[in-house]
């Protein structure tokens, strides 16, 4: 028996060894110092014969009993149970990321075509604009109705007349 | 972290059941059943240990089982299969123990009354599980399987983790220390200490297995 009134630490450590001494942990040196050891003390000895004789009633532990058949089915229809749920949920995602993507090139299309539309209704809802351009010809018009030679409003053009308006030459 | 190319080829050469995890890992559905067979007792034998109930140990060992299916996908041997299995195992049985504790803070106060004469320490129920009264007897099978259960049962969660196993996996205290994530000097004061605990508590029955 071991000294009950040794140190704790010294009892730790002598258990320790003699742990690692069972479990066959110890290197070629450790274990014949503890074999050594052994021979000559009492307590040292009796101390590993009562760890190793409770370690020993562990075989008395009852073992699971199990029915191997039925456990392997029920754990494979769990496993299948869970694939198949898995391979739904996959689906389902699929489905939600291809719906997502046709949602997103509808929104495209859709907002490309009101772009143009509004950019066609930006062209188109400023009358005013094409006015502006052509003022220096609208303020003479009645000037040039009066001309009856198309030639003579070409020369006139040419010449930069109608301001705003690029010659052909440049 | 990742694991070397040479070390999966190592213990690809050396463990058959690395070798059949693997052929899991290609869909062989007979692979799987095969590892199923050769581990399930084993699983179930330490989680009902862990968890002290035999039906929540069989569930919780068909989630190991279900959580091995799920990584196989992913797995890459960086160490036997046992040590890889128990490592599953081990943290089913936190997660397990953890909700249980939870249970149990609510239904503590209600069972404290109804407690009787039971000792609290779970040493001294030990002592007094076994017909405590009666002369010194030779005990039977399933009274010392009783008796031991108990004592495995007074252990931290810790030590009787690592106590099955390297008494019924016969794992190294570098496996151990793999499984459960701790290093290998913890492992080895752990089960000095359960060792010690294992001995306090069936000291009484150390003499060829009597009732004292």
């Amino acid at each position: 028996m071991t000294d009950p009134t040794a140190h704790p630490d010294e009892t730790t450590e002598v258990d320790e060894l003699l742990a690692a001494y069972l479990d066959n942990e110890l290197s070629e040196t450790e274990r014949s110092l503890v074999e050594t050891r052994l021979a000559e003390d009492d307590s040292f000895r009796n101390r590993l014969d009562e760890l190793d004789r409770a370690w020993d009633m562990l075989e008395a532990l009852p073992k699971a009993d199990l029915d191997d058949e039925k456990f392997v089915r029920t754990t494979v229809e769990m496993i299948t149970v869970a694939a198949s749920q898995e391979i739904q949920q996959y689906k389902q995602q699929q489905k939600r990321s291809a719906f997502a993507r046709q949602a997103g090139i509808a929104l495209a299309i859709v907002a490309l075509i009101g772009i143009g539309y509004m950019l066609t209704q930006y062209r188109l809802s400023r009358p005013d604009r094409i006015l502006v351009e052509y003022l220096p010809v609208i303020e003479r018009v009645d000037e040039f109705e009066r001309v009856d030679n198309i030639e003579f409003l070409e020369a006139l053009r040419k010449e930069g007349l109608f301001t705003g308006e690029a010659s052909d030459e440049s | 972290m990742s694991i070397s190319e040479s070390t999966a080829r190592r213990y690809e050469l050396q463990d058959p059941d690395v070798r059949l995890m693997l052929l899991v890992r290609d869909d062989d559905a007979s692979a799987f059943e095969e590892l199923m067979l050769r581990y399930q007792r084993r699983v179930v034998t330490v989680l009902e240990h862990l968890v002290s109930k035999r039906d929540l140990a069989e569930d919780l060992a068909q989630d190991v089982f279900m959580r091995v299916y799920r990584s196989r996908k992913t797995y890459v041997p960086g160490s036997r299969f046992s040590t890889w299995l128990f490592t599953i195992v081990n943290n089913v049985a936190s997660n397990a123990r953890r909700s249980l504790a939870r249970r149990k803070e609510v239904q503590v106060t209600n069972s404290a009354d109804q407690s009787g004469s039971q000792p609290a320490d779970p040493l001294e129920r030990i002592a007094t599980a076994a017909s405590g009264l009666m002369p010194t007897r030779q005990l039977d099978k399933s009274e010392m399987g009783s008796i031991v259960r108990q004592a495995v049962q007074s252990l931290n969660e810790r030590q009787r983790m690592a106590v099955l196993l390297a008494k019924f996996e016969e794992m190294s205290y570098n496996d151990i220390a793999e499984t459960m994530g701790m290093s290998v000097q913890a492992i080895k004061s752990l089960l000095s200490r359960a060792r010690a605990n294992l001995k306090d508590a069936l000291q009484p029955y150390l003499q060829e297995g009597t009732v004292p």
